[in-house]
């Protein structure tokens, strides 16, 4: 009886991973063919429809607003008293402005030239803060020879506001929580780590590897720039949806859009 | 074994349809996304 059972078992397991197998196949199959956009868009439709099924439980993911809220500061008076288009912005939600502010002016110099010095010639101070514990393991330096080097830091978000870090695939709350820590809060930042700077990153965020493997800097640079990466999670694709219902029927009463619950 | 294949096979089938999503998922770029913010607690999480 019992072997009769653990044989059950066994074939649920071996067909499970036969799945497991053909289902990673098939994916990478189908990715190479010309079907890869079909199956994106696909991916893209599920996606939507689970987090629509999350919003309508209450478990989406609300803290980004809360995160927000915690880290930015009041914008100068400079700031708030601009005109221009980006003074149409103001009533809008950090989400939307927050990228923004990273984009340089038109016939500007890019913001990512230096690098190994986030903030060149800024005069803005390094910040040295940080978990001590983490910094200590961050240090550490590894059998391939790279010296972990703490890329600069700033205390605050420059203008009060922090770019959106979680547009980087790879950083969710959790990451951006610790990347503002150690005082990096903008793109531009990140586009200058070097690999020495990668390498300390990735120690302190106990995150080996994955800075590297997710190319957080390219992802950044452009980012920085004002440009799209074409990764977006799907939080900010409904609500990049949401706002283009509300400016098609109207909405600039200054509220911010719902955010997901 | 033929016949537990015989008896058993819609749970088979249920555990080959399982395992099939599970590896388009690990295999889809967008898993690793999902699995960081999975992982990542939000701040009223214990």
């Amino acid at each position: 009886m019992i072997i009769h059972f653990l044989e059950i078992w066994l074939l649920v397991a071996v067909m499970f991973v036969a799945g497991c197998l053909l289902g990673a196949w098939l994916y990478g199959a189908i990715a190479d063919s010309r079907f890869a956009l079909a199956q994106g868009a696909v991916a893209d439709t599920i996606g939507d429809g689970l987090d629509r099924v999350k919003s309508t439980f209450g478990i989406g993911p609300a803290w980004r607003a809360e995160h927000l809220k915690s880290v930015a500061r009041p914008l100068p008076a400079a700031a708030t008293s601009q005109s221009g288009p980006e003074a149409d912005d103001r009533g809008r939600s950090h989400f939307d402005r927050v990228p923004r502010l990273s984009a340089p002016p038109a016939n500007d110099t890019p913001a990512v030239v230096h690098r190994g010095s986030s903030f060149g010639d800024t005069g803005e101070t390094p910040f040295e803060g940080g978990d001590p514990a983490r910094i200590e393991s961050a240090e550490t330096v590894s059998d391939d020879g790279i010296v972990p080097r703490r890329p600069p830091g700033i205390a605050a978000p420059r203008s009060g506001l922090p770019d959106n870090l979680t547009r980087i695939r790879g950083i969710g709350y959790r990451n951006e929580t610790a990347l503002n820590k150690v005082g990096v809060f903008h793109f531009s930042q990140i586009a200058a780590w070097t690999p020495a700077e990668v390498r300390w990153i990735g120690q302190y965020l106990a995150f080996p590897e994955r800075i590297e493997r997710d190319d957080w800097v390219g992802q950044a640079a452009v980012l920085a720039l004002g440009g799209d990466t074409g990764f977006e999670k799907a939080a900010d694709r409904r609500r990049r949806r949401r706002q283009a219902q509300h400016e098609a029927t109207g909405w600039n009463d200054g509220e911010e859009p719902d955010d997901e619950q | 074994m033929l016949y537990d294949i015989l008896m058993f096979w819609p749970f088979l089938l249920l555990a080959l349809v399982v395992g099939l999503v599970v590896g388009w998922w690990y295999q889809d770029p967008r898993s690793a996304d999902d699995m960081t913010a999975w992982l990542e607690p939000g701040p009223d999480d214990p």
